[in-house]
């Protein structure tokens, strides 16, 4: 899309399309929400980017995607790298560190897809602890895909001003907000993979993060760097003062949170569909750091100020409170003493909060609105749960229809039978559902990869020996290293099952090393290079098989590391493959089987332990067709792919004999003709 | 192992009343013993190694004990370790350089933090900041704002350390939080001594197992149980902490006569402070100040009542807090204009520096300006232009190098023979000994990223690159990170660079602790394990040279450079780390010279006849025992090289002049102790025929 056309869409897309007309050189990533389309896109739009010249990665970790931005520490060419944070931040910080102290030539934006609040799958912390820890600038744009792009452009720009990284903090709702920017043309980056280097760069001490650079590294930090940030934000305006009649107060909002305090200044009546409002509104776009020049003249002619920042530490509201004492103005500044400290900033909190502040500040204010607005949200809720009749069954997320995964722990519930439950480190990755019900197994999570580390003082100390299962994403995230290479070097004992779907399908089924086009065997291979002793792979399908080789692990008088590599694809992906394979053979007319699983409602005992044993989503239950028997009885409903696990569960755990196997044949063949009507004349006798 | 620590050892088994003295690291490891800590963990690195060694050589105790130690493969490993805390009432102790460590543990930290813990978790960090520091300038402290995780900052004194550490765990237990025990340079090095208690055995350990495992969806991190968590932080844990922190009287308060004033200051730097204090004349030798001082033993979280209780009365405090951003500073300020506590001025990063590290120069400047006393202050300067005067000139910068017979210093020289065919190339570096390339006499490496981020850094250069750029990773990176990071990374994005990774045997920078490639590791003298992970992984092109041999190590180089295959290309640089080498054959020597036998010592020297002066042999080296001395010949001005005593005979100096065709100087000289007689013999003979040994 060109100079002057309008592009609609998702504010994540719309990064990606601002990365372009900025000319950057070079992107990366690590999935996870909400940014994974980000990297998703560009790794699709491969040819594209060819052709621009810019080259695209996908990094096994954030760790590598951070050290990636290194190519900008000695070269004047920009990048950008994108991942979940915390967790992701987490992951690259140590290369972040270095990057900052560094410093860079080229502009260099982390988007980080910020997952705070109860959408959140990961622990609740935030983003800016890191920015304020390696002086890195954070930008919090308002969720409007104009803001959006513009604070990309700007944010290349600051950072070459500064020659520090800048993080571009996306929450989820910025991501997926729609909208629509007039765009420009592409810029092709002026160093790529069609325009090389020639030379590298001259050695240059001061460009190394190692002493004694760093001490003047530090300093620069301090002295160049942050005032640098502060002049560029302050003459560039990327911050937005909003005047509003109601002169005496104020509100200093983070960007992100913008389009929550218009809603909330609406439902008090203080602000119009359109966004003027009454009260005057600083909204930061850039939350770090902040120009006290301008949260001085914001504050000095007002009584009372209120900073709505999400999640905790309080970062913002202390350096604003710093830079109001050492200006010398005397506004009272409210903050986390009005609204909540932890938690996500819905609408509704803030309404809640502002209630407050404008009752202390602004007492002749009418906001009887605010009442009005409650009481709606009130009788809202009452109705719905009038009609609901009593509070809705909470519901987890838990493995689709014919996970692979699934079958693994119905096994380990077999194992756990006969040679005691054991203490699980679970990590994270789809297997997490089995905490959920009908497993409830899993005693800790430390993080991607990580399982097999956290249970190294767990394993020493309990009787029955310990498992940590860890899904292949993890394995060449960290856990081969953090985990496995640790567990050999201390000569430790222990069982991890390593689950093999192929994919890192919890953030969209991205491609891993060993993804199944590579036909790989190179998780097999690294484990036995590293010396790992006793290795199994089994067919996830074959319960009573997986079971035997768990208890196996569980028991043996093997000492070390007994890894179980438990293989099976994951069945969305399988579908998403086969189903258009599946299309095109009906289409040319040609045979096509498949299988479906039932159960004999004559048979069923109507005890459910095959439930107890699956959670499978496609089986479950329905009324009895016998009216002597009061309880329902097992059933799959239409969702079924055909794995087999009810059936194989059945016989693993010697259930009783309902399931049925059945083979839906299309386009049939003369010969299933035959048959069928060789069966439809025999069976009736 | 760089340090044996069997003498220090034995202090660990002191009982009730007796006294310990020594160093504080080992005071904290101590400590530990005494708290009952069920395992301990951690991965070496400055200023912190020492708890990690010591524990490896105190195995015996902690078996008798029943406490586990376990060598993590890094800080990330280290933290999850933790988790063990989370379901069961253990205590577990871990130790890393922050915020290096940190930052590689935060994500672990993260969800720890996040489910809580039931038994006490203590992290010991060495928080390396300041101008003795080897990594990258930051604060410990964001991390434990960030994930809420309480942050002690004992000041440096063995008594209060050891309290810390056993408060640590009691302050960790009671509020279901991690806790970090801050111990910067200084800390863990300070001397002196603590009256000790009996040693502890955990309650559930090694030795008295666990039957039955914990399941409560409330300690899981992941959602929702982490809304409720983040709550709980809040409204549960953090309350429990403060009031924990009051009762036991953590933080201290030394009153002193003027009461006007007052300095708020950072555990870790009241030494400092009450230096500063003693040079303005206002403490005394055993520490007692006339300016009040309230002393953060604790740094997060700050318990608002004491900060009230110590500033309303005072018409202006100082804040000492070492980095920035100013967390602690901010944090006051936000407290006292709370409480609406007006009259104080706060003063603090405006008389004192934002960045670096606050020594005893910066902190007594800093004192006399919030004091408004400049006499002092007048006095250091007089003796620093006194000093310079004298010295004529700067003294000249001696930055840390390669040692003597390095293993790794042999394949920058091929990298700069190399380099003068194909040109230069881009190197990304790593961190590890072989960083040294970047000090001259080399000035290779252009960027560093983080330990084992060599190859990842070097994954956005390699595409825009006329010539192939080349990766340095050590064996110590390759298993801490780098070969998820960095090989794996480069294999799944088909990567067409080259790395070279130093295979020394051992995390030699922060003293040759093991790894898994370590010779006495696998117990064979050729470790494969490196060469068959990246055989597993799907590297197609891997070279192993011998160091030592410069001419082949540029040749592999080359055809790194040149050949058209496609993809990682991986040289394993071969050579075992010179000082464990010689720490290991020492021993081995000595017996044999004492039993007399025949043993023959290499040496190498320079000509100086023949040397030609133009020093190249030198730019190509840099080792300690290659330097000039005066040309004994008088019609030469120009001094010749010469190898001195501290010589290891590894062979570099002839190999690169064989390499690089410089002049012919070079000697090999065979040193034999304990000769046979056919050694005698052979001396007779030559002495007869006038020869010299010459190689």
């Amino acid at each position: 899309m060109g100079e002057g056309e309008t592009f609609r869409g998702e504010g994540i897309l719309a990064v990606t399309k601002a990365l372009l007309q900025s000319g950057v050189a070079y992107v990366g990533g690590y999935q996870g929400a909400p940014v994974s389309h980000l990297l998703d896109v560009m790794v699709q739009a491969r040819e594209y980017m060819d052709e621009l010249g810019v080259h695209v990665e996908a990094c096994t970790n954030e760790a590598s995607a951070a050290a990636m931005l290194g190519a900008s520490i000695a070269y004047p060419m920009r990048g950008a790298v994108t991942w979940k944070s915390i967790v992701g931040t987490n992951v690259a910080s140590d290369a972040l560190s270095y990057l900052s102290t560094a410093g860079v030539m080229g502009g260099a934006l982390i988007i980080a897809g910020e997952d705070y609040g109860e959408g959140a799958s990961v622990a609740l912390e935030r983003t800016h602890a890191i920015a304020l820890k390696s002086s890195m600038w954070l930008l919090d744009p308002r969720p409007n895909l104009p803001s959006i792009v513009r604070m990309v452009e700007k944010g290349f720009e600051l950072s070459e001003a500064t020659h520090s990284p800048v993080i571009l903090e996306l929450r989820i709702r910025a991501c997926h907000v729609r909208g629509e920017f007039r765009a420009s043309d592409n810029r092709a980056p002026a160093i790529s993979t069609r325009r090389l280097l020639e030379d590298p760069a001259a050695f240059d001490y001061d460009r190394l993060s190692h002493p004694p650079a760093t001490f003047r590294q530090e300093k620069l930090k301090a002295e160049v760097r942050l005032p640098a940030a502060r002049r560029f934000v302050a003459a560039h305006r990327l911050n937005e003062c909003f005047e509003g009649e109601l002169a005496n107060v104020g509100v200093i909002v983070q960007g992100g949170l913008y389009n929550n305090l218009l809603r909330a200044l609406q439902g008090l009546g203080l602000a119009s569909p359109f966004g003027a409002t009454r009260v005057p509104i600083l909204c930061l776009n850039v939350t770090y750091p902040l120009v006290p020049e301008e949260i001085l003249a914001f504050c000095r002619s007002r009584s009372a100020v209120i900073v709505v920042e999400e999640g905790q530490p309080e970062f913002i509201e202390q350096d604003v409170a710093t830079i109001l004492r050492r200006g010398g103005a005397h506004a009272r500044l409210h903050g986390k003493d009005l609204l909540q400290l932890a938690g996500e900033y819905t609408v509704e909190v803030l309404v809640r909060g502002l209630v407050r502040f404008l009752r202390e500040h602004a007492p002749r204010v009418e906001i009887g609105a605010a009442e009005q607005w409650f009481s709606s949200v009130e009788s809202v809720r009452k109705k719905a749960s009038a009609i609901l009749g009593g509070m809705l069954p909470p519901r987890p997320p838990g493995f689709c229809v014919g996970c692979p995964e699934r079958p693994v722990f119905a096994a380990l519930k077999l194992a756990s039978r006969e040679a005691g439950r054991p203490h699980i480190s679970t990590d994270i990755g789809c297997h997490s559902f089995a905490t959920f019900e009908p497993f409830s197994m899993g005693n800790s999570i430390l993080g991607y990869g990580m399982s097999l580390a956290s249970s190294a003082a767990v394993s020493p100390v309990m009787a029955r020996r310990p498992l940590a299962i860890m899904g292949d994403g993890g394995f060449w995230h960290n856990g081969l290293l953090s985990g496995i290479a640790s567990r050999l070097l201390n000569r430790g004992d222990g069982v991890l099952v390593i689950m093999k779907n192929g994919y890192a399908s919890a953030t969209g089924t991205q491609d891993l090393l060993s993804s199944p086009k590579n036909a790989d065997r190179s998780i097999e291979g690294t484990l036995a290079g590293m010396g790992v002793g006793w290795i199994r792979t089994v067919d996830n399908y074959g319960v009573g098989e997986v079971a035997k080789t768990l208890k196996e692990a569980m028991t043996t008088d093997y000492r070390g590391l007994k890894v179980i590599i438990a293989e099976g694809e994951c069945m969305l992906e399988q579908q998403r493959r086969l189903r258009p394979q599946v299309a095109e053979k009906l289409k040319e007319g040609k045979r096509h089987v498949r299988v479906r699983y039932g159960v004999d409602e004559d048979t069923c005992t109507g005890d459910h332990s095959c439930i107890r044993l699956s959670g499978c989503p496609a089986l479950t239950i329905k009324d009895s067709p016998d009216p002597l028997r009061r309880d329902p009885v097992a059933t799959v409903i239409e969702g079924c792919v055909g794995c087999g696990l009810c059936g194989e569960n059945a016989h693993a755990a010697t259930l009783c004999p309902s399931f049925y196997r059945a083979e839906v044949i299309q386009n049939p063949s003369l010969w299933d003709k035959a048959w069928n009507v060789l069966r439809q004349a025999v069976l009736p006798l | 192992m760089e340090r044996s620590f069997k003498q220090e050892v034995e202090k660990l088994r002191l009982g009730d009343g007796e006294v310990f003295h020594g160093e504080a690291i080992l005071a904290v490891t101590k400590a530990l013993l005494q708290s009952g800590v069920s395992y301990v963990g951690g991965y070496q690195g400055a200023p912190v190694s020492h708890v990690m060694d010591v524990l490896n050589d105190a195995r015996p105790i902690l078996d008798e004990l029943g406490v586990h130690v376990e060598a993590n493969a890094n800080e990330a490993g280290a933290a999850a370790m933790l988790g063990a805390s989370i379901n069961y009432p253990m205590r577990g102790a871990v130790a890393f350089k922050s915020t290096v460590g940190t930052n590689v543990a935060s994500d672990a930290l993260s969800n720890l933090a996040s489910a809580g813990v039931r038994g006490g978790t203590l992290l010991v960090l060495g928080e390396d900041y300041g101008e003795g520091s080897s990594i990258i300038q930051e604060r410990t402290h964001a991390f434990a704002m960030k994930s809420q995780i309480w942050l002690l900052d004992p000041r440096p004194n063995l008594p209060k350390i050891v309290e810390m550490v056993e408060r640590g765990f009691e302050l960790s237990e009671v509020s279901s939080t991690p806790v970090m025990l801050e111990l910067r340079i200084r800390a863990c090095h300070v001397q002196g001594s603590f009256r000790t208690k009996r040693n502890q055995a955990p309650r559930l350990s090694k030795k008295n197992l666990i039957e039955n495992p914990d399941f409560d969806y409330n300690r899981i991190c992941l959602p929702p149980a982490t809304y409720l968590q983040e709550k709980l932080k809040v409204e549960v844990r953090w309350p429990a902490a403060v009031s924990f922190i009051r009762e036991k009287k953590l933080n201290e308060t030394f009153d002193g006569t003027m009461r006007d004033i007052g300095i708020v200051c950072q555990g870790g730097l009241y030494n400092a402070v009450i230096r500063a204090l003693q040079t303005l004349g206002l403490a005394d030798v055993f520490g007692c100040s006339k300016v009040p001082v309230y002393c953060m033993n604790v740094t997060y979280p700050l318990v608002p009542e004491e900060i009230v209780d110590f500033s309303k009365d005072k018409s202006s405090v100082l804040i000492v807090e070492e980095g920035q951003p100013a967390y602690i500073e901010d944090a006051v300020l936000a407290t006292l204009r709370r409480a609406d506590v007006n009259g104080v001025r706060v003063r603090g990063k405006d008389v004192l520096p934002l960045a670096g590290e606050y020594t005893g120069e910066v902190v007594l400047r800093g004192l006399a300006e919030f004091l408004h006393s400049k006499t002092e202050v007048n006095g250091i300067d007089a003796l620093k232009s006194k000093a310079q005067s004298l010295l004529a000139a700067p003294v000249p910068a001696r930055p840390p190098g390669f040692c003597v017979g390095c293993p790794e210093r042999p394949v920058f020289s091929a990298m700069k023979v190399l380099e003068k065919e194909t040109g230069g190339f881009h190197l990304s570096a790593d961190i590890g000994c072989h960083l040294f390339s970047t000090l001259p006499p080399f000035n290779i490496g252009n960027t560093v990223l983080g330990y084992g981020l060599g190859l990842a850094s070097n994954s956005a250069v390699h595409p825009s690159m006329r010539r192939r750029s080349v990766t340095i990773m050590g064996d110590g990176g390759f298993w801490h990170n780098g070969l998820t990071s960095g090989i794996a990374n480069a294999v799944f994005n088909r990567n067409d660079g080259i790395l070279v990774i130093m295979k020394n045997g051992y995390s030699s920078a922060t003293g040759t602790q093991e790894l898994p490639s370590s010779p006495q590791h696998s117990g064979v003298k050729q470790d494969i394990s490196i060469e068959r992970a990246l055989q597993g992984i799907g590297v197609g092109w891997i070279r192993t040279v011998d160091n030592y041999g410069v001419g082949e190590v540029a040749k592999t180089l080359k055809e790194a450079m040149t050949t058209d295959y496609r993809g990682l290309k991986v040289i394993i640089a071969e050579g075992e780390c010179m000082l464990e080498q010689q720490r290991r054959l020492r021993p081995q020597v000595a017996e044999k010279l004492k039993e007399g036998k025949r043993h023959v010592r290499v040496r190498y020297g320079v000509d100086e006849d023949t040397c030609t002066g133009d020093h190249s042999c030198i730019r190509l080296s840099g080792c300690p025992a290659l330097t000039i001395k005066d040309s004994p010949d008088p019609l030469r001005r120009d001094p010749v090289a010469t190898v001195i005593e501290g010589c290891v005979g590894c062979g570099l100096c002839g190999a690169n002049a064989h390499a690089a065709t410089l002049c012919p100087s070079f000697y090999r000289a065979e040193v034999i102790q304990n000769p046979s007689l056919w050694d005698r013999f052979v001396f007779a003979l030559r002495g007869f025929f006038g020869g010299t040994a010459i190689h």
